[in-house]
């Protein structure tokens, strides 16, 4: 019997992506397209991970964001507890902004599915390692030809935050 | 046949065996030579494991200009070298590729055409001096029936270019 794993599969016209179900605890339906999440009676920094695939990937999505995913920053890597905590900073402090939970939103046409690991590729050798650091941790091509790309978005969410920015 | 005509005739014979010798044993290349945008290359045919026509081309984000993406064969990533890109700083548009043949790596070189596939006498291929920019982007060259320089790609150089790169960023 093959592995398998849950992944949530977000699609676009030509373009896919994989999203490891473990990354985020909910998900939620948005309203109205706003700066916060609010989530639990909490007030939640919201990242527009459909524009950041949009802008990396080279695509264009018509999609209506209304779909958030919540995500649980106490389990995140030192490294990026910290540039969060550099995130929070940026706000005024009676902002109210959640210190354990950040939401992504992404487009509408996702679902989660479970996949074989077999079907997902490594990346080619040399690109495999830089690719891993940016968050890109592997793809598949799917039948009708078009790839999907396994993302850690927490790590490809701190990339596109932090490209230019050192923390110390 | 005097004497002289006699060692003559010896020493002729054994001078054309030698030269026979040495055509028996000289190493054949052979050679795939191929076209990126008005310049003419060729690579080793070893190097080579297939060509493949008509595959679309991936995008892949923070990579150098000169990687165009990623395309498909049965299933697998293969990193795609613009070579044109590399070496003329000129983005190449075509959906022909030599799929190469890398132990440790899935890599495909973005191609015009195939021109031809020759069979070259290892004496027939001359070290190359030139260098562009510190790098041996071309390893030997051989000259063509017009009397061009052809430039024979150094594929190892190659790749350890994006090694460079990508550690650098």
């Amino acid at each position: 019997m093959p592995i398998e794993h849950d992944f949530l599969e977000l699609s676009y016209e030509k373009i896919g992506f994989l999203v490891n179900r473990d990354q985020f605890f909910s998900s939620i339906y948005l309203e109205e397209n706003t700066e916060f999440t609010e989530y639990n009676g909490e007030k939640l920094f919201t990242f527009n991970m459909d524009e950041c695939l949009n802008e990396q990937f080279s695509f264009e999505s018509t999609d209506d964001l209304r779909l958030a995913l919540i995500c649980d920053i106490t389990v995140y890597t030192k490294m990026n507890k910290k540039r969060f905590e550099v995130i929070l900073d940026d706000f005024p402090e009676d902002s109210d902004v959640s210190a354990k939970y950040l939401s992504l939103k992404i487009g509408s046409q996702a679902e989660i599915n479970s996949i074989p690991l077999s079907e997902i590729k490594m990346l080619p050798g040399a690109m495999q390692e830089f690719q891993l650091r940016r968050g890109i941790l592997g793809m598949r091509f799917k039948e009708n030809g078009y790839p999907q790309f396994l993302i850690d978005i927490e790590q490809f969410m701190f990339n596109s935050l932090f490209k230019d920015r050192i923390i110390e | 046949m005097d004497t002289n005509e006699l060692l003559k005739g010896i020493s002729e014979a054994g001078k054309s065996e030698k030269l026979n010798k040495t055509d028996v044993n000289e190493t054949i290349r052979k050679l795939i030579v191929f076209r990126i945008n008005k310049k003419v290359y060729a690579l080793y045919a070893d190097k080579i494991r297939e060509i493949v026509l008509d595959v679309p081309l991936f995008y892949v984000p923070f990579v150098p200009s000169y990687i165009r993406g990623f395309i498909n064969r049965h299933g697998e990533p293969y990193t795609v070298f613009d070579l044109n890109m590399l070496f003329e700083q000129k983005k190449l548009e075509s959906s022909t590729f030599f799929i190469m043949n890398i132990e440790d790596d899935q890599v495909a070189f973005m191609i015009n055409d195939v021109l031809e596939i020759q069979k070259t006498p290892e004496s027939h291929i001359h070290k190359v001096t030139l260098r562009d920019e510190n790098e041996d982007f071309f390893v030997s060259s051989i000259t063509s029936e017009e009397g061009e320089e052809i430039f024979i790609l150094n594929t190892e150089a190659i790749l350890k270019r994006l090694e460079r790169d990508l550690n650098a960023d």
